[in-house]
């Protein structure tokens, strides 16, 4: 019975985003994708809490064997990380209730639902999947509807990030296609843990091929989660799409991509041929070079919502930092560190949004004293912010002070000094629109609590709470996230 | 719109292509092809006929609103079916479980599920070609 159940989540919430082409009303798309979700999040529950009792589901679609059909892999690591996507899912879900009506068009919003639960659809089926090609398939739907979704407000803009996204992130999906290919060539198989049997034999036989596999799989997952010189299409997809999508995408998506670099080094690859092909090394440069570069040109921008994808585009150095030491407790402090950054990422873009269409500007001028017109938002905003540059008491702070740790465990102390200085750079961007927000002359400005519908009160306030629990007492969910970098990387 | 010659080729054409396009969807558990293949000779077909007698013509014998109920309806027929094999067989998708009569190999009425989900990914894929069709010629 208990196995049914990532079946009947996946088949939900498609079911849900079929809907959506029949019916153009945004009342009925909003019910039930809210009802989705609130059901896909129960069942999220009692999966994790099953595979934490019992362990790991392994699901065979058909019902054929391994090497024939497609195998769902539901364990602490998947489990965890549907439940975290439809929670989040859920949260900006609340949100959208008050804010979407005044950005889209009624029939526009209903689309944007249908959307909205396809891409759910593709995100279940990323985590739970063990089959290569699988995956390849629920990247292209994730990629196709994130377009999709960027392009929802049929501006001029919106198509130009929309083009950028679809030919850079479908040059990823080929170069990813390619390697597949290769390790397909090599060992004749797509599912995960037959390729990782095979390869431990075959790794001395095809040494190009499989460093060309890695090569072209890492290129295109790179492409896709924004990894620093690969990043060139995020700020504008993810400034132009509508508010809460902004924050999924910022929040959810780009990580998922992560957390399928994570499933191949080690559930395809292993780590040992990772490390011998110097993979380490590769990500630890490629990270460093993002955590810098991208807080630097988050520094030189003008548009809020662009300044916030390119620190976005320096968070997922960080993650990649974390990974680079390919161990379990690198995977840990990288599973903490995608919580916090969802979690104040998410407050950041949604209250971004709030400001925008009351302000109806998007410069970072147009946030001088905001903090007395619209004093919640902007709470939320500054402890969000304190969250992104780590001020101790915050989430952030927990995820930076772990990678410092973890690096020093290894006594690799020069990442800790790129970190302090990429938390440096963090402050220097998001200080000044906090200080401008608050500390300026109020004369003149008539000093109210803006009006903030209920739902997105509620989200905003779950978000916050969430960064500083997180931050007081990052014990409630470190269970969780050893038994996922566990089922990862092997008991450390 | 008033070219004859185009219009008697068309009319000539276009048994043959749906013939064609439901024998690949029929036979898809058989021959190679399937539903994708045949849904999109049949997509083809009503393209075509789009194209010679415009999309007036083409939208009154296959409306808008029959393309949206045939596109979500494939998907959500591959759904139910695979459901049903799910609650009875325990796997999603599993075929001898669900009841359907198995065949003679190489029969046309064989292989349980296999066809049933062949006609609901040909009507979806045909229903989506059209579709992509109108939103083209639309948004100029």
């Amino acid at each position: 019975m208990i196995s049914w159940l990532p079946i009947v989540q996946m088949m939900l919430i498609l079911t849900i985003a079929l809907m959506s082409p029949l019916s153009k009303k945004a009342r009925l798309m909003t019910h039930l994708l809210a009802y989705g979700l609130i059901a896909n999040t129960i069942i999220g529950v009692v999966l994790l809490t099953h595979v934490h009792a019992v362990g790991p589901i392994v699901l065979s679609l058909g019902g054929h064997a391994s090497f024939l059909g497609i195998e769902f892999i539901i364990d602490s690591f998947s489990a965890l990380f549907t439940l975290f996507v439809s929670g989040i899912g859920l949260l900006i879900h609340m949100y959208s209730l008050g804010y979407l009506p005044h950005a889209l068009k009624e029939s526009q919003i209903a689309s944007y639902y249908g959307l909205l639960a396809l891409l759910y659809f593709a995100v279940f089926g990323l985590l739970y999947t063990n089959d290569l090609f699988n995956t390849y398939v629920f990247i292209e739907i994730l990629s196709i509807t994130t377009c999709a979704i960027i392009s929802i407000a049929r501006k001029k803009r919106n198509y130009m990030a929309a083009f950028r996204y679809l030919m850079l992130n479908e040059l990823g999906s080929l170069s990813f296609l390619m390697g597949v290919a290769l390790l397909y060539m090599i060992t004749g198989s797509l599912n995960m843990t037959m390729i990782m049997n095979q390869l431990s034999t075959q790794f001395a036989a095809y040494p190009i091929n499989v460093t060309l596999a890695l090569g072209f799989i890492g290129v295109g997952l790179a492409m896709k989660s924004a990894i620093f010189p690969f990043h060139e299409w995020l700020p504008d997809a993810h400034s132009s799409a509508p508010a809460p999508s902004s924050a999924l995408l910022s929040g959810v998506v780009v990580k998922l991509y992560l957390l399928v670099i994570v499933k191949i080094l080690f559930r395809v690859f292993g780590t040992g041929i990772a490390e011998t092909l110097n993979a380490p090394l590769v990500m630890m440069i490629f990270a460093v070079v993002a955590m810098v570069f991208g807080s630097l040109f988050a520094l030189g921008q003008k548009d809020i919502k662009r300044m916030l994808a390119y620190s976005t585009v320096s968070q997922v150095g960080y993650i990649l930092l974390a990974l680079s030491l390919l161990s379990t407790a690198g995977l840990e402090v990288m599973f903490f560190y995608i919580f916090s950054h969802a979690l104040i990422k998410g407050t950041l873009f949604l209250v971004t949004g709030a400001t925008i269409s009351h302000q109806k500007k998007r410069s970072l001028e147009s946030y001088k004293g905001l903090g007395y017109l619209m004093p919640l938002s902007m709470t939320a905003f500054a402890l969000a912010g304190f969250g992104m540059v780590g001020i101790p008491g915050t989430s952030g702070f927990v995820a930076k002070f772990q990678i410092a740790t973890a690096f020093l465990d290894v006594d690799q102390a020069l990442f800790v000094w790129v970190l302090i200085v990429s938390s440096i750079l963090n402050a220097l961007y998001y200080f000044p629109i906090i200080i401008n927000g608050f500390v300026t002359d109020n004369e003149g400005i008539d000093v109210h609590l803006e009006k903030v519908p209920w739902p997105m009160l509620v989200t905003l306030s779950v978000f916050v709470l969430g960064i500083f629990l997180l931050g007081v007492m990052p014990g409630v969910i470190m269970p969780y996230i050893q038994a996922a970098a566990e089922v990862m990387g092997g008991v450390s | 719109m008033n070219n004859r010659l185009l219009h008697t080729i068309v009319k000539m054409l276009l048994p043959v292509i749906i013939v064609y396009g439901i024998f690949i969807v029929l036979h898809g558990h058989l021959t190679p092809g399937g539903g994708f293949s045949g849904g999109a000779i049949l997509g083809t077909a009503l393209v075509l006929y789009g194209l010679a007698f415009g999309q007036d013509a083409s939208l009154k014998i296959f409306p808008e609103s029959v393309s949206k109920y045939l596109e979500s309806g494939g998907v959500l027929a591959i759904v139910v079916i695979g459901l049903v094999g799910l609650f009875v067989g325990g796997y999603f998708l599993s075929n001898a479980a669900t009841g359907v009569p198995l065949g003679t190999p190489g029969d046309l009425l064989s292989g349980g599920i296999i066809p049933l989900l062949m006609i609901a990914i040909g009507l979806k894929v045909g229903s989506t070609l059209m579709t992509l069709f109108n939103a083209l010629l639309e948004d100029e």
